[in-house]
């Protein structure tokens, strides 16, 4: 049987996408890494030629920038809209400070470590931010852009949309765990759940359309003297959030929707049950004891594959 | 003939304003169909040349030598003469061409999605299961 699977690495990460005819196959594939490229030339924050870059040099003035950049920018004001700033895109700053100034394969072999910050952006800052769709960007003065959070979900969502428009049947993507179904049939696709790329499979469920995010605190971990840290921070305190869910799972009308609510779960704490349902968002939260509770349609579990 | 009005000449200017502040007024183009935007514009650009003329070499004129007095430099357009045609400056900006084909999702707030299931609706072969995992 020819195959309707494949996966690369991009945007530092894992993608796997998988079609329903095989005979798109290599157009799928050929697609993602377009697009995938774009948005890693575009909104790299460890590229010294990219547009965030550019972005992040000149707080407080509009810098002209890829109209991609924009889109993305905006995706991430909505995430911070709708997650009452629990998501943030002004986190490039303390993320630096805490010494995740390069990619993450490099992290390892850091030897000298920057101050930490003292205090994060206010947290309503994100709303100074402002868009020209035509191509400009103006982020407040003393913040800087991360998009880490939301990037790979709307990059997600991104390839996604190509695939609607030159795809003829279904497809899914993964970006980094983060998830959208293209041309949804009357069939569903099976998602494996882990805690980190190439983990143990803990769940398997089988999901009909849109997206499905995973957020987790155990894989980009990083230590520095006198602490452990990972990359979900607290726009609150600028730091790691609390450990209380090891992952969070959700799923959404896109990708980056799914992926605003697993990030502010994961935030929030002991508060993100409450706020899932008061969202109505269909969620599988693991606490770091291991238990599992559930919000929304989220059903009972499926058997490991 | 008469030495024609200069930009430093106070006569030349009373009457050059005087000719453009009565167009402005009535709304006449002293040009063909050109618009009082268009004059303005001529107008920059006339002073702005009128400010960097050279003169030309032996046997040619300088760039207002063989225009009418009466004649606001924006008439001229249509005028191959380098000196007297109005130029529009582009400032130069950075640029990169980079043609690809963009596809942007809408953002959507947090909610709603798909129905997840424990077991397939379909039994499938072949891909294995899409991770979903942090990363």
């Amino acid at each position: 049987m020819s195959r309707t699977h494949a996966g690369f690495v991009a945007l530092g990460t894992d993608v796997y996408l998988a079609v329903r005819d095989n005979k798109e196959l290599g157009h799928a594939i050929a697609l993602a890494r377009t697009v995938l490229q774009d948005v890693d030339a575009v909104a790299s924050r460890f590229r010294a030629d990219s547009d965030l870059t550019a972005v992040n040099a000149a707080p407080g003035r509009w810098v002209t920038v890829d109209p991609l950049l924009v889109g993305a920018v905006d995706a991430a004001v909505a995430a911070a809209e709708a997650s009452g700033g629990m998501v943030s895109p002004l986190l490039g700053r303390p993320l630096v400070a805490l010494g995740y100034d390069r990619d993450f394969a490099l992290l390892a072999e850091r030897r000298t470590w920057p101050e930490p910050v003292t205090a994060p952006p206010p947290l309503d800052a994100w709303r100074e931010i402002r868009t020209d769709a035509a191509g400009r960007v103006r982020i407040p003065a003393g913040t800087a852009l991360d998009l880490g959070s939301i990037g790979k979900a709307w990059a997600a969502d991104l390839v996604a949309a190509a695939y609607e428009q030159e795809l003829r049947s279904g497809a899914i993507v993964s970006v980094g765990g983060d998830l959208r179904i293209a041309h949804p049939d009357d069939r569903t696709w099976a998602v494996a759940l882990s805690e980190g790329p190439g983990g143990r499979v803990t769940c398997v469920v089988h999901l009909d359309r849109g997206g499905l995010a995973t957020s987790s605190t155990r894989v980009r971990r990083w230590g520095r003297p006198g602490a452990r840290l990972h990359h979900v921070l607290d726009p609150r305190t600028g730091l790691p959030a609390p450990e209380t869910w090891h992952s969070v799972s959700a799923t959404g009308d896109t990708c980056a929707a799914a992926n605003t609510a697993t990030t502010a779960a994961v935030v929030l704490g002991a508060d993100a049950p409450a706020w899932l349902d008061a969202h109505a968002v269909t969620a599988r939260l693991v606490s770091a004891d291991g238990a599992v509770r559930r919000t929304g349609g989220w059903p009972l579990e499926g058997r490991a594959a | 003939m008469d030495a024609l009005p200069t930009r430093d000449d106070p006569r030349g200017r009373r009457r050059n304003r005087y000719q453009h502040a009565v167009a402005a007024l009535t709304g006449l183009a002293t040009a063909g169909s050109l618009t009082a935007t268009g004059w303005i514009a001529g107008q920059a650009a006339h002073t702005w040349q009128t400010a960097h003329q050279t003169t030309t070499g032996p046997g040619g004129s300088s760039s207002t030598g063989n225009r009418h007095p009466s004649t606001p430099a924006s008439a001229t357009r249509g005028d191959d003469r380098e000196g007297e045609r109005p130029r529009i400056v582009l400032r130069e900006r950075p640029t990169r061409t980079r043609t690809s084909t963009r596809y942007v999702a809408p953002a959507a707030p947090v909610g709603g999605g798909g129905t997840v299931s424990s077991t397939p609706t379909h039994v499938t072969q072949g891909a294995p299961p899409a991770p979903s995992s942090g990363s």
